[in-house]
Order: C-alpha cells, then sequence, then structure tokens
C-alpha cells in the first residue's frame, strides 16, 4: 500500500457528508440497533453499491425520492452513513484528458471516461446476461450497473 | 360606500399557509481532469476549478485542456529585454525571430534621462498543439 492510499484512505474516513444516487427502491430493513427502518442502496460513485442504507429519523426532507435522485449521506457517531436529505448536484461521470508536453508543443494523447451508470437493462442484455438460460430468466426493469464505457459490473436489484 | 369597501376588503383576504420545502432538480455535474501523461502522484499539484455556467463534457474538456496549458506555460518563465515598444500590453504574444513565442505577462521599464528606455518583458513560452 503506498503513502498515497493511505492518506486517501484517511482523508475518507474523516468525511462527514457525501452525495450519492438512490440505487434502489425503498425497503424495511433491521437495523443493528434493533429496529424497522426504511433503508435503500445508494450509489456513491465507486464500484461497489453501499447497500442497506437507512434513511435518518426525524427527516421531513424526503418525502418521496425515486431511484436516481441525488442525496445527501451523513456519518453518524458510529461511523456508518444514514441519508439525511436531498441533494442540490449529483456527481457525474468523469473525464480524464491526458496530454503529453515536449518543449514549446502539447499534445492530447487520450480521453478516457470514467465512473458509473446504473440503468435499466435492455431487452438484448435481458436475453444474453445469464448465458445458457437465455431470455426469461431476469425480470424486466431490472437496473444494472455499468462503467462509463458500457462494460457491465452488476445487477444492482430487482424487485 | 367605504362600509362596502371594508366587507369586500375582508371577504377577499385569507391567510396561507405552505407546508413542505420547495421542489428543485439536482444538478448534473460534469467533470473533466487534464493531467500531464506518465506523472507521478509526488508531483501532482492540483488546481480545482468549478463554475455554474458549464454546461456540457466538451465545455469542461476545453477549459480543463486550456488550464493545463497556461499553468504549463506559466512554469517557464522567460525574460527578455527590449528597445521600449508602448504599443505592447499584458497578454500579448511576442514572436522571436527564430520562431520562439513568449506571451507577456509582466512589463517593466526604467526611464532616465539622456538614455534609450529598455522594456524588460517578463512571460511564459507559448505552447502550440
Amino acid at each position: 500500500m503506498s503513502i498515497r492510499k493511505i492518506i486517501d484512505w484517511a482523508i475518507q474516513e474523516t468525511e462527514w457528508q457525501k452525495i450519492g444516487n438512490i440505487a434502489s427502491p425503498f425497503y424495511y430493513y433491521y437495523d443493528y440497533a434493533g429496529h424497522w427502518v426504511w433503508a435503500c442502496d445508494v450509489d456513491l460513485g465507486n464500484e461497489e453499491v453501499l447497500r442497506c442504507v437507512p434513511v435518518a429519523a426525524n427527516n421531513r426532507e424526503i418525502i418521496y425520492a425515486e431511484q436516481g435522485r441525488a442525496v445527501t449521506l451523513s456519518r453518524l457517531g458510529n461511523g456508518k452513513w444514514v441519508i439525511t436529505g436531498l441533494a442540490k448536484s449529483l456527481k457525474s461521470t468523469v473525464h480524464f484528458i491526458y496530454l503529453s508536453f515536449s518543449d514549446d508543443m502539447y499534445q492530447i494523447n487520450r480521453k478516457v471516461l470514467r465512473g458509473y451508470v446504473i440503468r435499466p437493462l435492455t431487452y438484448g442484455e435481458l436475453g444474453e446476461l445469464i448465458a445458457p438460460y437465455g431470455y426469461g430468466t431476469l425480470p424486466y426493469g431490472v437496473q444494472g450497473k455499468f462503467r462509463a464505457d458500457g462494460t457491465f459490473l452488476e445487477i444492482v436489484e430487482w424487485y | 360606500m367605504i362600509g362596502i369597501l371594508l366587507i369586500m376588503m375582508s371577504i377577499g383576504s385569507a391567510q396561507y399557509e405552505v407546508w413542505g420545502t420547495p421542489y428543485d432538480y439536482a444538478y448534473l455535474e460534469k467533470q473533466s481532469v487534464a493531467i500531464e501523461e506518465g506523472l507521478e502522484y509526488w508531483l501532482e499539484n492540483e488546481k480545482e476549478i468549478k463554475n455554474d455556467f458549464i454546461g456540457t463534457h466538451d465545455q469542461a474538456d476545453t477549459i480543463a485542456v486550456t488550464e493545463l496549458i497556461w499553468e504549463k506555460s506559466l512554469s517557464r518563465p522567460r525574460r527578455i529585454a527590449i528597445e521600449d515598444d508602448p504599443a505592447l500590453e499584458l497578454g500579448d504574444i511576442v514572436a522571436l525571430p527564430d520562431g520562439r513565442k513568449i506571451l507577456v505577462t509582466a512589463l517593466n521599464k526604467k526611464i532616465k534621462r539622456g538614455e534609450v528606455p529598455t522594456l524588460i518583458i517578463d512571460g511564459g513560452k507559448v505552447m502550440t498543439a
């Protein structure tokens, strides 16, 4: 592990607010304290979707939120994340542009699109994803997580 | 007459209470990162620019690349001394006879009696594609 990674990790640990978007419908979740709470999965822009994120109690802002809505997450004292409100902005995919410089010239070498997209699977994908079984195994409306270049990563949820 | 008007006023007035928070769409952030190829992490010197008026990824790309080239240009400072030319301004590009180009970021001159003023031009090297 490089020093950079340790520093990045330390910065991440001190974060108390994050923006994510909802990646699943809301469901009932039996939390660590033994209460039934409303929760959902939240996409923070990382490879893994954050599962079972409860909606903070006494939250009056979230009356209705659908998949893809931007929400703010706050960290509780015990280190767990909760949804505390609606966010004003939503993070998108990121363009990385690599340049090289010589004496007094510059050149754009490559452009890479990074990030993740969550969207319903297309009919074609429903038919091809589970190879030997084919069409009909996965229900309509199932959500998949893809890299920005279109590579399939995982199925996020289905009803 | 005044009585009628007062009655009309009281009938037409009401007190309303609006509950809930205003509904608004979330803004999608477009982010572009221009970076020099093959840079070690300890050589990185990050500069973040945020602007609400950037609408597309293409616009963000252009700004990111331009800013990187600008910073790169400033990191190669040049100083030349020429005979005074009042037409020169900050932001001009001075082309030297050998083909090099310098972007003017500062101009200095000393004016003394009996001397030809010398203009000191500070600037950065102009990068071309």
